[in-house]
């Protein structure tokens, strides 16, 4: 860490002042970056942290002078090594973006033109830029080879869909890179990958520093990212910043408030653990030994298809009011294990058994049985709702399933609403009128509407910003003390299933990998993988806990 | 005991129904109250046209082909026929065109549509049905329809709604399939709420926008094949008058008396340009979020 | 390709098979009797049973089918009742006038549908994206022959600029048939390409809101380069599939055209034959226009997938 501090003489590349950004909306002005001043050095890496809405995106956009429509700049200086940005003109500026300045987007997937090459994407940033052709092809496969593509020659021959999201991600790095920019903005860049990607990209970008000594601004909403990557950190809140400072001071001993409010909102991967609840676990969930078969395509005229499954060989038990997080990357099969428990997926062989009854054959009155005991909690709270229904509507129609008379609909939808911290006179709103936070309470709500004895959920928090991600953690957690439910918790995010669980499993590959009291699993892992996993987490690891 | 009557069962909604309200705002916004207006003055004239012009559209005179005048606002036509007169009573045709054959066609085409919803076999025949239905323009459907039908008003209503199918199956089946992707949809199913319930709750509200939209669409559509087909002479017959039947006559005319095609002609123009318009309000209000 | 050509025949050729016996069928699902129409008003019943006989209107249905399947592979399309000639004589007389019309209209469709498209789908200044919006607008209320007839009273009745109707040949006399040719041409095209420019433009809309074009943006290129390079290349997918669609349309639309511009074209040998119930020239029209549908769905799904590197020819 110290050899990254000492950095006072180094130059100012970078020196944004009192930045004022507004956007015209019917509803008014919105100024979404008001007033923000920062420097950035040579070789410095600087976090712009803060929630949805906080301004940190379209400050980034506003340096790279790519604002979008309705939004403008309305007063500030944005100087790159002196030169005020702001006073060029749009020709001028063009010949700066791309060579000087570059960015790295959030989405690798949306971010490469799907009908070129990967090799012209890279040739054309140094076309634009006065290279000729040869040099050009030549530089791309040694960005491709910087950047850690194999076997750059094929590589450039091939289209984005043949890469898979961490190395489109690189090819995106090395399109950044091409005409060696001085300042290098990263929007959110390892969010839309797995932890076990997320690292691997966050030592390029540490790398690429340390090499080439770019500088980089990072955004990013992920306080542990910051405390792995950045030396210097802004913290935005509102369109302002609220604190800035070195990554260390910031994190460890935040000043303004809403920073101290954001630091205990992040959940830690060395908080004390949960009490363990109370004895005399009563299994309500089991499964044995579950496969499914997730090979969609119709038979073939001579042959059939080979099963893929997506679950394979899965055992594990949910007791009542206990918790059991699952753990595991994208594709690891997790959701096709809930969805195959609720029943939207059918299961190859092995057996599910609810409250002792065995549902795997899910006749009739199994379906019924499953949907009283098993409810689901969807991952994104804008699509679990249907737009169309106030959420007194989406209450009723779970009420109704389950046979509650009439009368008492109304009665036991403000109960509801009640219970997950929501005024009982917010039911007659429609969904647009809640936030993401609010969504997910009423759909925790639904899924309780049935009095079930399990819930399963499906990554619940991890579409909403760590404040609001705290809180329902909170609710789920008094929830479960209070009525006494089982939780499968599913999430890819260690810090989050270590903070709710008393047990956890690892899923890799359409198998449990490990399973243990969450004690076991973070403090002793056993498997390979988990142990990657726990390394590949950014941590705010004991440096940082206050 | 207390008398008083039991608190309403049905939940107050205080804010409106998104679907209500966006409509409202189409209706509010330029285009689409040019739209409306210009269909309702349009209709008004054609369902008052009797009461105007109570001896009917064929009263002859011998001042034939005449042009446009205060006594003949469009003009006369080869027997002396007031085409003003005419072109109401025409414009009425049309309107009776619409009315039956664009709901019944949007119906239809989602109850297709949405067959894919109830079992994947009959979803699929029927996509099968609808893409070649696709595949005939227009116009050489109609003339299919008009073979075994013969020329009329009920020919034209059958080609128009089978021209209309596909594109209304084809809407409510994106519908289908992108709200069964929803998780909405899925917690429904998850809750226990049957197939039906779901797809007339979820899935069926969620599909109305864009077949709205189309159905103005089609509006436009239909006035144009009862045009075209009116024209080449396999749609409306003689002596009834539709603004197609009366371009039908005009264009033989066209040397001799130029202005003959120009009141049918605008008002035409008039209907398809307000429903376009109707339909382009409505679909920018459907897609703002 | 070949592959895929071959994936395709099962489906293709069951389309066409059952299109031909719709094609069969529909003529004789009419009420009346062909050959009472063919024998004339005051024809003894005797007579029109000797015409029925004749023309193997008493055959059974499907004898009557394979007939007709088995003559369409020998080049023998059956006669016309009404012109008493080969229905294919008739046809390959009519098919110059059609085919010369449909291909100018299909490139002004193109070229138009095309050059509206980018414009109004490139970034503009407010006025000049005004007129550009109601200039389509306008385009797409205005069917064919609305058009037509607009095109005829301007240029052929008011400035007398253009021959309104009638035909002369391409190959005949080119000058001249250049002249007769352009204005239903137009008239077919225009519309349609409305239609295509409004769908080129929506996707270009579309396109540009996707972060490749920031990422180009981000890279320094020009806004051309942007407009041409990344957001019309992905966007001329949807113009390929719009243009398949609209040569469809626009052959329908001919149909109107010919009777405005009294060309003598298959439009108007369709029309005359529905009039009078001649069954060979309607079957054979039908299923023509359903081959060439199909056809241009092949074409339209090979240039997609030459386009676009993700699809691949798998049917």
């Amino acid at each position: 860490m110290s050899a990254k501090i000492p950095q006072e003489n180094r130059e100012v590349l970078l020196d944004v002042h009192d930045l004022v950004v507004t956007f015209d909306t019917p509803a008014g002005t919105i100024r979404a970056v008001d007033g923000v001043s920062f420097e950035l050095k040579r070789g410095q890496i600087l976090g712009i942290v803060g929630e949805s809405g906080s301004g940190k995106s379209v400050t980034s956009r506003a340096v790279m002078g790519m604002v979008r429509s309705p939004g403008v700049i309305e007063s500030g200086e944005i100087a790159l090594s002196g030169n005020d940005l702001r006073r060029l003109n749009a020709k001028q500026l063009r010949r700066r973006r791309g060579k000087d300045l570059a960015m790295i987007f959030q989405d690798p997937q949306a971010a490469l033109n799907p009908v070129m090459r990967i090799g012209a994407q890279i040739e054309e940033s140094l076309l634009i830029h006065g290279s000729d052709k040869a040099t050009a092809k030549s530089r791309s496969l040694e960005l491709l080879d910087q950047v850690g593509i194999p076997n750059p020659t094929t590589a450039a021959e091939r289209y984005p869909h043949e890469f898979s999201g961490g190395m489109k991600q690189r090819v995106v790095i090395a399109i950044a890179l091409a005409n060696s920019p001085s300042l290098l903005i990263a929007d959110e860049p390892t969010t839309a990958l797995d932890v076990t990607i997320q690292a691997q990209i966050l030592d390029l970008i540490r790398t690429l520093r340390d090499d080439l000594g770019v500088a980089i601004l990072f955004i990013t909403h992920d306080m542990g990212v910051v405390a792995e990557l950045c030396d210097d950190v802004v913290v935005m809140y509102h369109g302002r910043i609220v604190e800035k400072g070195p990554v260390e001071q910031v994190l460890r001993a935040p000043r303004d408030p809403y920073t101290i409010s954001l630091m205990d909102a992040v959940p830690r991967i060395d908080a004390p653990l949960r009490p363990t609840p109370p004895a005399t676990p009563k299994p309500v969930l089991e499964v044995n030994e579950l496969r499914t078969d997730v090979n969609t395509n119709r038979r073939g005229l001579f042959r059939r298809p080979e099963p893929i499954f997506a679950v394979n060989g899965v055992s594990l038990q949910v007791s009542e009011g206990e918790t059991l997080g699952l753990v595991g990357e994208s594709g690891c099969g997790k959701s096709t294990l809930s969805r195959t428990i609720v029943g939207i997926n059918k299961a190859a062989s092995g057996s599910i058994t609810i409250d002792g009854r065995d549902v795997t054959g899910r006749g009739p009155r199994d379906r019924r049985f499953i949907s009283n005991n098993i409810q689901y909690v969807f991952q994104d709270p804008y699509s679990s709702l249907n737009p169309r229904r106030t959420a007194g509507q989406s209450l009723e129609e779970a009420l109704v399933v389950v046979g509650v008379p009439a009368s008492e609909i109304r009665a036991r939808c403000e109960d509801l609403m009640e219970r997950v911290g929501l005024n009982a006179d917010q039911l007659d709103r429609y969904p647009y009128a809640f936030s993401g936070g609010q969504r997910q309470r009423i759909g925790i709500a639904r899924a309780l509407a049935a009095r079930p004895k399990v819930l399963i959920l499906d990554e619940p928090v991890s579409a909403l910003d760590v404040s609001i991600q705290a809180q329902i953690l909170e609710l789920l957690k008094d929830l479960q003390d209070e009525l006494g439910v089982g939780y499968l918790f599913i999430s890819h995010d260690l810090a989050v299933v270590r903070n709710i669980s008393h047990r956890v499993a690892v899923m890799y590959r359409g198998q449990l990998v490990e399973q243990g009291t969450t004690a076991q699993v973070f403090d002793n892992p056993r498997d390979e993988y988990t142990r990657k996993l726990l390394s590949s987490t950014p941590g705010l690891n004991e440096r940082f806990t206050r | 005991m207390t008398t008083t009557a039991p608190p309403s069962r049905r939940p107050r909604r205080s804010g409106v129904s998104p679907s209500l309200r966006r409509y409202g705002a189409a209706l509010k916004s330029p285009r689409g109250l040019v739209g409306i207006i210009v269909i309702l003055v349009l209709a008004l004239l054609s369902v008052s046209a009797p009461l105007l012009f109570p001896d009917g559209y064929d009263v002859q005179s011998s001042e034939s082909l005449l042009a446009p005048s205060f006594t003949h606002l469009f003009g006369t036509d080869e027997l002396g026929r007031d085409i003003f007169v005419r072109s109401l009573y025409g414009l009425r045709t049309d309107f009776s065109i619409i009315v039956v054959a664009v709901p019944v066609s949007m119906i239809l085409g989602t109850i297709l549509g949405l067959i894919g919803a109830l079992s994947r076999v009959a979803g699929t025949i029927v996509q099968r049905v609808l893409d070649i239905i696709l595949g005939f323009p227009g116009l050489v459907l109609g003339i299919c329809i008009v073979l075994v039908v013969g020329p009329g008003w009920v020919s034209l209503v059958i080609a128009i709604t089978i021209s209309g199918l596909p594109a209304f199956g084809r809407l409510a089946r994106a519908a289908l399939m992108s709200q069964m992707q929803r998780e909405y949809v899925t917690a429904a199913e998850t809750l226990g709420v049957s197939r039906l319930t779901v797809l007339g709750r979820h899935i069926l509200p969620n599909a109305i926008d864009p077949i709205l939209v189309q159905g103005a669409v089609f509006v436009v559509q239909a006035i144009f094949i009862e045009a075209a087909l009116s024209i080449v002479g396999l749609g409306i017959q003689p002596p009834q008058p539709s603004l197609g039947a009366l371009l039908n006559v005009g264009t033989r005319f066209i040397n001799q008396a130029p202005t003959y095609i120009l009141g049918p002609t605008v008002l035409l123009l008039l209907l398809a340009l307000a429903f376009s318009l109707l339909a382009d309000a409505l679909n920018e209000t459907v897609n703002r979020k | 390709m070949t592959r895929f050509l071959l994936r395709k025949l099962p489906s293709v050729a069951l389309v066409i098979v059952v299109s031909s016996i719709i094609a069969f069928l529909l003529p004789r699902l009419a009420p009346g009797d062909p050959a009472a129409a063919l024998a004339g008003a005051d024809a003894t019943p005797e007579q029109v049973a000797a015409i029925r006989e004749q023309s193997g209107l008493d055959d059974p249905l499907i004898a009557q089918y394979i007939n007709w399947i088995t003559g369409i592979f020998r080049g023998d399309f059956g006669n016309s009742y009404i012109f008493q000639r080969p229905v294919a004589e008739l046809v390959l007389d009519r098919l110059e006038s059609t085919l010369e019309l449909a291909a100018l209209a299909t490139v002004i469709m193109i070229v138009v549908g095309l050059t509206l498209g980018i414009l109004s789908g490139s970034p503009r200044a407010k006025v000049s994206r005004g007129v550009l919006d109601v200039l389509n607008t306008l385009l797409l209320a205005t069917p064919p022959f609305l058009t037509g007839l607009l095109l005829i009273l301007v240029f052929g009745v008011t400035w007398r600029l253009l021959p309104v109707s009638g035909e002369v040949g391409l190959l005949e006399n080119p000058e001249i048939g250049i002249q007769y040719l352009l204005l239903p041409a137009f008239a077919l095209a225009l519309p349609q390409a409305a239609v295509v420019a409004r769908l080129v433009q929506t996707s270009m809309q579309n396109v540009r809101g996707e972060d490749f074009v920031d990422l180009a943006f981000a890279k320094g290129a020009s806004p051309r380069r942007i407009t041409y390079r990344h957001v019309l290349r992905n966007s001329l997918g949807t113009a390929v599939v719009a243009i398949g669609l609209r040569i469809g349309e626009l052959l329908g639309g001919a149909i109107v055209i010919e009777a405005i511009f009294a060309r003598n074209g298959l439009g108007q040998l369709a029309v005359q034959a529905v009039q009078d119930r001649d069954y060979f020239i309607i079957q054979i029209l039908i299923l023509g226009a359903v081959i060439l549908a199909v056809l241009i769905q092949i074409i339209t799904e090979i240039a997609l997938a030459a386009l676009d590197p993700r699809i691949r020819l798998e049917a």
